[in-house]
């Protein structure tokens, strides 16, 4: 059973644009249009992650407190 | 989340180097408090007996024509050296390349958040396109980008205790022009040098042919266990004092 969302439509430029304005980016309009032909892949990738990866891997689990306290 | 180390012009040199930059370091928290094996002392033994898992499905589809009989030959210098090599099947290159991608561009996006914000212009084109993504990365995605780590890296674990060391390819192509308008080739293909640095594992390149068309050089990735830096330097000199081709120079004119 898939886990991921590769189902999901790609987001159109508006929505890349309300999300870089929520990132706190003021971007110029040139680098902006750079931004929004660049994104679809990158959303591809990220939507491709399964979401079912088991939370004893979550980050919190793996920190070290040791290695932080050593020194 | 990258891999760094020396570039020079034979494994026999990288351990030389090596020797002089390995150990702890007490404020590098990436840093393993490990002893440091004498690395020269490793090119001395023979490659025969060891067991190579070759990941060949990585390198199958979508490469340059000349790397799979470059790869090819290569293995059967390693297996005349008394290697012993056999396929093995990990997850697929995008899916470590999904994973690595998206892990590698938030925490880039995190380093370089206060000077994207302030001057993005002074970034060069392709680093710019490469790291201002990760600003709409969500914290669960890499949240679950980090837990597919473990479960890609635990995959290579699983195979290397099967096998002493991982061979692929090192690169699917030849080297781009130095031309800064040259599409980024990152979001248009997987990288193969992206697996390892997801399972932390030593990797190596060596360049194992030429290319025909634009004679440049191709390349063979050595990967071995954490700490396992002798392994994959062993297999490399065994393998440049079997052939030349990293002595080689490509006519770049």
């Amino acid at each position: 059973m898939r886990t991921d969302l590769s189902h999901l439509p790609p987001s159109g430029p508006e929505e890349i644009r309300a999300m870089t304005s929520r990132a706190g980016l003021d971007l110029p309009e040139e680098l902006m249009q750079q931004l929004i032909a660049m994104w679809p892949a990158f959303e591809a990738m990220v939507r491709r992650i399964p979401r079912d990866c088991d939370r004893a891997a979550e980050p919190a689990h793996t920190y070290r407190p040791l290695r932080i306290v050593r020194d | 989340m990258d891999h760094c180390g020396p570039l020079t012009r034979s494994a026999e040199d990288i351990a030389l180097f090596l020797q002089v930059i390995a150990g702890f370091d007490a404020e590098d928290p990436g840093s393993e408090d490990a002893p440091v094996p004498d690395y020269a002392a490793a090119l001395t033994r023979s490659i025969t007996g060891l067991r190579l898992g070759l990941i060949e499905h990585w390198y199958a589809d979508g490469a340059h024509p000349d790397l799979p009989p470059a790869m090819s030959a290569a293995i059967e210098i390693l297996r005349g050296l008394g290697a012993v090599v056999e396929p093995v099947q990990l997850s697929s290159l995008r899916d470590y390349t999904d994973c690595k991608t998206t892990i590698s561009i938030a925490e880039l996006y995190a380093i370089h958040e206060k000077d994207l914000k302030t001057r993005p212009q002074d970034f060069g084109r392709i680093l710019r396109n490469r790291v201002l993504p990760g600003a709409l990365i969500r914290a669960e995605d890499y949240v679950q980008a980090l837990r597919w780590r473990n479960v890609l890296a635990r995959e290579q674990a699983m195979a290397l205790k099967r096998f002493d060391a991982l061979l692929t390819a090192g690169a699917l192509g030849v080297a781009d022009p130095a031309d800064p308008n040259q599409p980024d080739r990152l979001v248009s293909s997987p990288s193969i040098t992206m697996p390892f640095s997801v399972g932390g594992l030593p990797a190596l390149n060596i360049p194992c042919g030429f290319s025909r068309a634009e004679g440049l050089p191709l390349s063979m990735q050595i990967a071995a266990a954490p700490m396992a830096e002798p392994i994959v330097l062993r297999i490399a000199h065994a393998y440049q004092q079997a052939t030349d081709w990293h002595r080689r120079h490509p006519d770049l004119h």
